[in-house]
């Protein structure tokens, strides 16, 4: 790093450490006090180096001792892992699992931790492939013992990982979590401290079947943690830090804070099946939104991919003047599946025209609960291994982890 | 002695990056919990301030408004965009100091983890840089003017908790940092007085208490540098400076005095069962708790603890020792050079702590009502202090003790390693034209308003006028109505005597002003009419005033209608005593 001096056009006399500006137009200076400073470029009439100083290393994750549970905590990227570039001041994917780990000592009364990084994106950028490598990331931790296992994501997509990993491992033979934070780790009030204790002290916990699920904060508070079923979690606000709701069903369990109480609600499947394992997917399927006015022409232009999801209005509908189009594309031999767009609910198509009319064509989805994210995975897991349109319809229509549920409860908000 | 000064004062016009209102009179809906963490700054170390905060594990409770929070001061949303207003009305105060602004405002984070921001920091950014105020005594630099936001208001705390209102949180607090060139008490009243007028007429800041507080930093010829907060009292800032100045010339005494070098790591004791059949409150109610009492041996440090640092003012160096405790979240410590017996200790209890703790002439024992948890590190950081052969950098809090300032130990100074950039707002560059725009908002100086007042209303009143509350109300006023004397007259006599009869408050009372005026250039209402109205007016007529007027009759009688009433009447006395208040005498002499 350079200490530098630098005088302006109107008489600015600036001594302070050179940063890297992310704006070429600007220097960016840290002054002794320690705030930073841009000086527009065009403006420096005189700038020299005073000395060059030699950059502090950063925290050192310090070696300690573990017992109990073998943990594994896979980290993917995220605001989870991301800390202050102080170099260009943007939030930088970068916080390695070690370093994660230092910032909450508690962990290590849980049990052994094990950290991995297997990749370091922002969630927006995650595509099926990283799924698929997270996936197989799992399977190579539970060979080699793994317990329990923590998987730190960003939480844009958070939910769409969860439940493809759903799909993808079934009955897994240990917990599989995600979690996330809605306020990046570099910052005193972060969830980061919370969502991550809480994800990891479930492993104290046994489970009759073994979830996929999504642990995050329940409220604004920092009272306690939920934990979602992974095929019916959303991210539900786009900056709370209880963003992630659990939608159709109640959270499997609550985890108090800070007595990590762990309080079961149900599981999704009780089976003594062994774990079945196929990543296999197809990334030829869309998810289009209905709405009104929706273009014929839209619809014409799907006939190059395998599989759709429609997200229909209220019960599931599409208009009927684009019915036509969409019998079209299955007549082709697409598979066509229809999602609420209300998120809460269930698809039901007996009860207006409309809907009886889609029936008929031939749709996938009536009386399924699924979230239309959770539609897409889905179909896309099916189309993998499945290319005959009346078994992928038989699959898509047949419940594997909670996505289509026989019974709604009342739930408080709904 | 050579000191600073460092101002903080309130911004008119809504929040710094959301768009709630500030209502103070708001009652909450609701509460949330939170905790903080520390976290590593920019350099990957622990700010010491900011740690010492966090091992004190609280719990933060937040009470949730309606107009004056959303989700921004709940730390759920990140700030949406700087507040145009409140970066006009800095940037105005810039020029008006002689100040460069800065090319792009970039917006800090100043790590604060006591709980007064549910981000665990204080957004902060500096305007302008290298200013200056021409006093009679000679230049003084403004280093820096900042813009930045204002913390929660403390509403209880005890040891393991917190409450904050976020009402306030996230005001726009312009902060005016002098260099340290002052020399004497007398200069820093000056110069803070000189920096309040400016920023007053600006009309852009808020008024009232609480809304401007004075930070000074104060060190002397072999003492340390201490940063003393929260003064919003000018007027005794002469008294606080004295006795800082005091305080430090006392322990340089005392240094030479304490023995360090038998300090080691006095054993501490748990002396609960001494106190079981006790007559002391204080232990009782601890005892009944759950807390315990808990003590060390301070070898060879008799009488020092009482040593008083500031004659008269109870500021002994036991209470410097006592501060350092008070960061482990106790209430404060009890020693042996204190009377025993106000605190309801007797004496077989003393010997047998002294008997306990072996206790020898020279020796003092100190007292720690706490958990042993608590206690531990109570008597760590008490026995850091006590190891200090030097007068320690500190930040100190202002308090008012016997109608003088003193001032007690609150953290630590807090280094460089609080500062790192916010990366929810991108650089918000200043053009010229925005900078051509604040112009018009510069403040005048006071003695360039004083001479255009002076002609409007005479001297006296003028200065009068420049110190209320009301200046830029009248100004308003008076650019509307052309009738300076009238309206300074409503404004400094009709409102002040309405107030001493009235209940309703006397902000409310103000805003009705511009109505009566519009009543009186209509004709509706008499000058005289304008102060009755002002006491007599209830709290549910505020929305209309002609509610008032016409419960106490109070309507103008036009001037032809008037003079054939006094024609009536054998005497005006008789006259005035019924019509006095709606008719206007100087259209009946005419």
């Amino acid at each position: 790093m350079d200490k530098i001096f630098i005088k302006t056009r109107d008489g600015k006399q600036i001594t302070g450490i050179r940063l890297r500006s992310n704006d070429e137009k600007y220097e960016l200076i840290k002054l002794e006090s320690g705030y930073d400073i841009a000086i527009k470029k065009s403006n420096i009439v005189e700038q020299k180096l005073i000395e060059q100083i030699e950059e502090s290393s950063p925290l050192k994750p310090t070696h300690f001792e573990q017992t109990g549970k073998k943990i594994f905590l896979l980290s993917t990227g995220g605001t989870i892992s991301s800390k202050v570039d102080y170099r260009t001041g943007a939030v930088n994917t970068e916080l390695n699992p070690d370093e994660l780990l230092e910032l909450i000592p508690e962990v290590r009364k849980i049990g052994q931790i094990h950290a991995k990084s297997v990749f370091n994106l922002l969630s927006e950028n995650m595509r099926v492939e990283n799924w698929q490598g997270l996936a197989n990331a799992i399977l190579d931790s539970i060979k080699e013992g793994a317990e329990h296992i923590v998987i730190t994501h960003g939480t844009d997509t958070m939910h769409y990982t969860a439940a493809a990993l759903s799909f993808m491992i079934q009955n897994p033979s240990v917990p599989i979590i995600l979690t996330g934070s809605q306020r990046s780790s570099d910052r005193g009030s972060s969830d980061t401290y919370i969502n991550l204790l809480c994800s990891l002290s479930i492993a104290n916990y046994s489970f009759n079947s073994n979830p996929v699920a999504i642990c995050m904060h329940e409220k604004e508070d920092d009272t306690s943690c939920i934990l979602i079923n992974g095929v019916n979690a959303r991210k539900m606000h786009s900056s709370k830090r209880s963003a992630f709701k659990s939608c159709d069903v109640p959270p499997l369990a609550h985890i108090d804070y800070p007595s990590l109480k762990f309080r079961r609600n149900w599981e999704p499947i009780k089976s003594n099946k062994s774990m079945k394992v196929d990543t296999r997917m197809n990334d030829n399927v869309a998810l289009i939104q209905v709405h009104p006015n929706i273009k014929k022409e839209l619809i014409r232009g799907l006939d190059k991919y395998d599989g759709i999801v429609f997200s229909g209005t209220g019960f599931g509908h599409i208009p009927e003047y684009i019915l036509k189009e969409v019998s079209m594309l299955i007549e082709s031999g697409i598979s066509v599946a229809i999602a609420p767009q209300t998120i809460f609910g269930r698809v039901n198509l007996n009860v207006y025209s409309a809907g009886r009319k889609m029936l008929e064509i031939g749709v996938i989805g009536n009386k399924a609960t699924w979230t239309p994210e959770t539609a897409l995975v889905k179909l896309m897991w099916v189309l993998g291994h499945e290319k005959d349109i009346k078994r992928v319809k038989k699959e898509m229509e047949t419940n594997i982890c909670g996505e289509i549920q026989n019974r709604l409860i009342l739930e408080e908000g709904f | 002695m050579k000191a600073g000064l460092e101002i903080h004062q309130r911004l008119k016009g809504g929040k710094l990056f959301c768009s709630c209102t500030f209502n103070e009179d708001e009652k909450p809906i609701g509460k949330i919990k939170r905790y903080m963490h520390a976290v590593s700054g920019e350099q990957g170390k622990i700010d010491i301030s900011a740690k010492l905060e966090s091992e004190k594990k609280k719990t933060y409770i937040y009470n949730v408004y309606k107009e004056s929070s959303c989700l921004v001061e709940l730390d759920e949303e990140p700030p949406i965009e700087i507040n145009k207003y409140a970066l006009q009305t800095t940037i105005a105060f810039c020029l008006a100091v002689n100040a460069k602004i800065v090319d792009a405002v970039k917006v800090m984070r100043k790590t604060v983890l006591d709980g007064s921001n549910t981000s665990g920091f204080q957004r902060t950014a500096i305007i302008g840089l290298d200013g200056y105020l021409n006093m009679d005594f000679g230049r003084v630099k403004i280093e820096t003017i900042a813009l930045e936001e204002e913390s929660a208001g403390i509403v209880k705390k005890d040891s393991s908790f917190a409450e904050y209102s976020l009402s306030r949180l996230g005001i726009p607090l312009i902060e005016i940092t002098t260099d340290a060139s002052l020399k004497t008490p007398e200069q820093v009243q000056m110069v803070a007085e000189k920096i309040g007028m400016l920023l007053r007429m600006t009309g852009r800041v808020m008024r009232g208490l609480g809304t401007i507080r004075q930070d000074v930093n104060v060190s002397c010829e072999g003492g340390a540098r201490v940063e003393i907060k929260g003064m919003q009292d000018l007027k005794g800032m002469k008294s606080l400076i004295k006795n800082e100045l005091l305080r430090q010339e006392n322990l340089k005494q005392l240094i030479k005095k304490i023995p360090y070098e038998k300090i080691n790591d006095p054993q501490i004791h748990n002396l609960s069962d001494i106190f079981k059949q006790t007559n002391s409150n204080m232990i009782k109610k601890a005892l009944a708790q759950n807390k315990g009492v808990y003590g060390i041996n301070l070898k060879s440090h008799k009488s020092l603890l009482g040593f008083e640092l500031i004659p008269g003012k109870n500021r002994r160096y036991g209470s410097e020792l006592s501060d350092y405790a008070k960061l482990a979240g106790v209430k404060g410590i009890i020693h042996s050079d204190e009377d025993l017996n106000k605190y309801g200790i007797n004496e077989q209890e003393i010997s047998q702590i002294s008997q306990t703790l072996n206790i020898e002439p020279n020796d003092v024992f100190i007292l720690i009502l706490a958990s042993e948890n608590q206690a531990k590190s109570a008597f760590k950081h008490l026995l850091e202090r006590a190891k200090m052969n030097f007068i320690p950098q500190e930040t100190r809090k202002a308090v008012l003790f016997k109608e003088e300032y003193v001032s007690s130990f609150m953290r630590p100074i807090s280094g460089k390693h609080r500062m790192y950039p916010e990366t929810d707002l991108n650089l918000i560059p200043l053009t010229e034209e925005m900078i051509e725009t604040c112009k018009q908002f510069i403040p005048k100086t006071y003695e360039q308003e004083l001479s255009i007042l002076e002609k409007q209303v005479g001297k006296q009143t003028a200065e009068r006028l420049l110190h209320s509350h009301y200046l830029f109300l009248y100004k308003e006023l008076v650019s509307r109505y052309n009738k300076p004397k009238l309206i300074a007259n409503i404004f400094l006599n009709d409102l002040i005597a309405a107030k001493r009869k009235n209940k309703v408050e006397e902000e409310k009372l103000s805003k009705i002003i511009p109505k009566l005026l519009d009543l009186f250039v209509k004709q509706k209402i008499t000058k005289k009419a304008i102060g009755k109205i002002l006491e007599e007016i209830t709290e549910t007529e505020l929305h209309d005033p002609s509610l008032t007027i016409n419960r106490l009759n109070l309507e103008k009688i036009e001037k032809e209608q008037a003079k054939k009433l006094l024609s009536e009447y054998p005497n005006i006395k008789e006259f005035m005593k019924k019509y006095g208040l709606r008719v206007e005498m100087s259209e009946l002499k005419r």
